[in-house]
């Protein structure tokens, strides 16, 4: 990115140690009044432990009074895990907005002694519970708002040296860190340099949410579909990078981004492996199903009413003609009035307290559907069809998934209203023209089944028995095939 | 170059909006609860008009059936004088039924199905049958019953329980225009009560309705046609020295038919018919007995291949061919021509029938 000179010198004005200072948030003061030029201390009073200043650094200054005259020697003095020596403003004052505190002495003006006194963990939320991607097996721990209690969690699940850490510094307001993850024995190291390369390319303000990255680092941005996974279960990370992909992490945020994703994967729950394989796969099958019902339900019943009368037996026919025949509005009209509602219903109980979501959802489910069946607004079957696609909607595990299934339909219910069963099967070939070029990473967004590859159907629409999942999906090119070896299995099986 | 981009994002837009909009204009709306779909077409012909009555099921007021009629010298002029009559256009893309009088039927429908059927929104699963009087009287007592008395279902439910040999406009359509093979179509009478009752089958020699069997005949017809399950035929039984009518309620029916040149130029046809089946209201008799069960079943036998060779030299009489007996000669002989076999070598035919009786139950009904 090029800067005007203009910028680049108010930059460096505001990144100087008098920038600092102008903030009354920034204490700056000395232990010693008598002898004020011994050691100054300074620090961001909002980012460092008062406790931990009080306590720990004070008493330990005073009572080595006499050997604080060189910083090595000061060094060895303080009882923290974490000090350093800095030698240019700039370093210090990233530091300085990390929570170290600045020890300066008189005797030494270039050289500055920064220990890391910062209270991380002040103001984070208590509660990790998988509050958006709940699931009733396995297990509950959820990432939260601090990239340190995070990096914990995984690394105590995955407990080997092969877990890697990479730290990027991205945001030029909030700098932020950003740390990529991956297993070195696992992951192809194209697609961690990928990811590094396109993150150290960021040019953005203040990173609020790895959401924002995703967007910002997708391969295609026109699209609606999620190119990447982001999930706030500890599992699903762990999962994701054992099967060869990359995670990143940002400071602030309890979602975690797991690249490459295919689009199967996002209909992958962790709770499928915590069931009999059979039930797991059923499962699965049952949320695919529902994402076609969730699509396609709507638009079929606008092109039948509108259109194709004559696909419908007639014991069926008359129900629906029957139960439609006070409403006064087309059919698309009256479809499209109904999934509004539902989709309002849906936003208005995200943005209310969880209780009276409840409440509301009675409301508005009940209410409005008895009421607006009653004043002819909209017929019987209308109403179930519409619930129950809404319903089918919700079983997406990834809820940026879910929310792009639910927005899919509105345009398929347009070109069936104007189209029929033509405009759904032009629009069906559009979307497969879209999803089959995008891309993911680099990797295609339909894999395994577009390009096609038997050998990861084993974990794709179903989930098969763990002798036959101990192979890594080959379209992210893992270093290592075999995740394990199944005593079941015979030893030739494995034939490379 | 923002020019060149801006222009072609107009182009691309106003093409898109033209294919929108003339792919509109070809798009036929049809809302279901704004359009009268027919169920059932009833057709009749007098001095050339075609007088029809359409039946379809009134929604607004409780699924009702109701009828429209209508009047022309085309199938078109008919429904556009049936649309006049209507708030909704009349729909005819979920026909169940099309039921012709006798009296339209014997002078001939080639011009109907050449037109009327042969439109693409017509369902080939259609039913086709044969009235007695013309389907405007007929109908008259259907108005304002529920679904239930459409009269296709009555149909449906007999060719389901093997009642009648299963047919639809398709099958009708081979018949008629297959060669070795003649149409037929189920028989709509009214019965002393006023209602409508399928008595048996309409046969036609090609579009012309030439004979009407009734319902033991058509059973016997259905059974020779093969790969039948049931149907309930009426048997005469000597217990003693009183005869008595009994129930043959029949499970499985294979024929097979195979020929030869008799006495040397007439054929001779000869149709092996298995058969399963359950005596049923039988007489005070000991079935349990070897000799008894088998003179029983050698007399049923000998009835329904009395019976039979009555029904085949009937059909041959009237010159009809429902069984596709020329079809099936046609496959076995090298120089066939229609024409020829049915003006000189059906009228001499001779048949032979051997059934081969199982009986595997006997004893009171149901």
């Amino acid at each position: 990115m090029k800067h005007s000179d203009n910028e680049k010198r108010l930059n460096q004005r505001h990144s100087g140690l008098e920038q600092v200072r102008k903030s009354s948030d920034f204490h700056e003061f000395s232990p010693f009044e008598e002898d004020e030029g011994l050691i100054r201390v300074a620090y961001y009073s909002s980012l460092v432990s008062d406790d931990k200043v009080t306590r720990y650094l004070l008493p330990a200054l005073r009572e080595h009074r006499d050997r604080l005259g060189q910083p090595e020697e000061l060094m060895d003095l303080l009882p923290f895990a974490e000090v350093m020596i800095a030698n240019t403003e700039k370093e210090v004052v990233a530091k300085l907005m990390e929570g170290y505190v600045l020890l300066r002495m008189d005797s030494a003006e270039d050289l500055y002694v920064l220990a890391n006194l910062n209270n991380a963990q002040t103001g984070q939320r208590q509660s990790n519970d998988t509050e958006n991607e709940f699931s009733v097996m396995g297990p509950k721990v959820g990432f939260v708002e601090n990239l340190d209690t995070n990096l914990h969690l995984l690394r105590q699940k995955l407990a080997t040296p092969a877990l890697i850490f990479e730290t990027l510094t991205i945001g030029s307001h909030s700098n932020t860190r950003v740390v990529i993850a991956y297993l070195e024995d696992v992951t192809n190291p194209e697609i961690v340099d990928t990811m590094r390369q396109r993150l150290k390319s960021i040019d953005y303000e203040v990173l609020y949410d790895t959401s924002q990255l995703e967007e910002i680092i997708a391969d295609q941005s026109n699209t609606m579909f999620p190119l990447f996974i982001s999930t706030e279960r500890v599992d699903r990370v762990t999962f994701a990078l054992t099967s060869g992909q990359v995670a990143v992490f940002t400071d602030g945020s309890p979602y975690v981004m797991a690249a490459p994703a295919n689009f199967l994967g996002f209909f992958v729950s962790p709770e499928d492996y915590c069931l009999p394989w059979i039930l797991g796969s059923f499962h699965r099958i049952i949320r695919l199903l529902s994402v076609v019902f969730s699509v396609f339900a709507t638009p079929i019943y606008v092109a039948i009413m509108t259109f194709h009368y004559e696909i419908l037996p007639e014991t069926i026919l008359g129900p629906l003609i029957q139960s439609r025949i006070h409403v006064p509005f087309l059919p698309v009209v009256e479809v499209i009035f109904l999934e509004i509602t539902i989709d309002l219903l849906r936003e208005a109980g995200a943005r209310l307290p969880s209780k009276i979501g409840q409440t509301l959802g009675i409301v508005g489910g009940i209410v409005i559907g008895e009421a607006s069946v009653q004043a002819a607004l909209t017929s019987t079957i209308l109403l179930i069809i519409v619930a129950l696609s809404a319903l089918a909607s919700f079983t997406t595990p990834i809820v940026k998934m879910a929310n792009t299934i639910r927005l899919l339909r509105f345009p398929f219910i347009l070109l069936a209203a104007l189209w029929g069963g033509l405009g759904i099967t032009i629009g069906f070939l559009m979307l497969m023209g879209h999803l089959m070029r995008l891309k993911s990473l680099g990797v295609p967004y339909l894999a395994p089944l577009y390009p096609f590859r038997t050998d990861n159907l084993a974990d794709s629409a179903i989930r098969a028995s763990y002798q036959y999942l101990n192979r890594r999906s080959l379209f992210l090119r893992p270093l290592t095939t075999y995740r394990y070896h199944p005593q079941s299995r015979k030893e030739d099986d494995y034939a490379e | 170059m923002r020019n060149k981009r801006l222009r072609r994002f107009v182009v691309l837009t106003a093409l898109m909006l033209g294919m929108t909009l003339t792919l509109i204009g070809c798009m036929q709306t049809r809302i279901v609860d704004r359009i009268k779909i027919l169920t059932v077409l009833g057709v009749d012909q007098k001095n050339g008009l075609y007088q029809t009555i359409g039946l379809y099921m009134d929604h607004m007021e409780n699924d009702r059936i109701k009828s429209i009629h209508g009047e022309g010298d085309t199938v078109e002029l008919m429904l556009s004088q049936m649309n006049m009559q209507s708030p909704h256009t009349i729909q005819t893309g979920k026909l169940r039924m099309l039921v012709f009088s006798r009296r339209m039927a014997e002078q001939g429908l080639d011009s109907f199905l050449h037109t009327f059927c042969r439109s693409p929104i017509t369902s080939t699963s259609m039913i086709l049958a044969v009235s007695e009087e013309p389907p405007q009287e007929m109908f008259q007592s259907l108005k304002g019953k529920n679904r239930e008395g459409l009269p296709y279902h009555l149909i449906e439910q007999n060719v389901t329980s093997d009642n009648a040999p299963l047919n639809n406009l398709h099958i009708f359509l081979f018949n008629c225009y297959g060669t070795g093979r003649d149409a037929f179509a189920p028989y709509l009478k009214r019965n002393k009560y006023g209602k409508i009752e399928f008595t048996g089958l309409g046969i036609f020699q090609y579009d012309r309705l030439k004979l009407v069997l009734d319902a033991k005949e058509t059973l016997l017809l259905k059974m020779m046609k093969g790969r039948g399950k049931g149907g309930i035929l009426p048997v005469q039984i000597n217990a003693g020295s009183e005869e008595h009518v009994a129930a043959l309620s029949l499970l499985k029916e294979e024929p097979s038919m195979h020929f030869a040149l008799d006495h040397g130029e007439a054929l001779k046809m000869t149709i092996d018919l298995h058969l399963i089946g359950m005596l049923k209201e039988i007489p005070r008799m000991n079935m349990r007995s070897e000799i008894t069960y088998k003179y029983t079943v050698s007399e049923l036998e000998q009835q329904i291949n009395d019976n039979a060779i009555k029904l085949l030299n009937k059909l041959r009489d009237n010159g009809v061919d429902p069984l596709g007996l020329g079809d099936f000669v046609r496959g076995h002989q090298r120089s066939w021509d229609e024409e020829d076999f049915y003006k000189r070598e059906y009228p001499r035919m001779r048949f032979e029938v051997h059934t081969h009786l199982t009986l595997k139950e006997s004893g009171i009904g149901y």
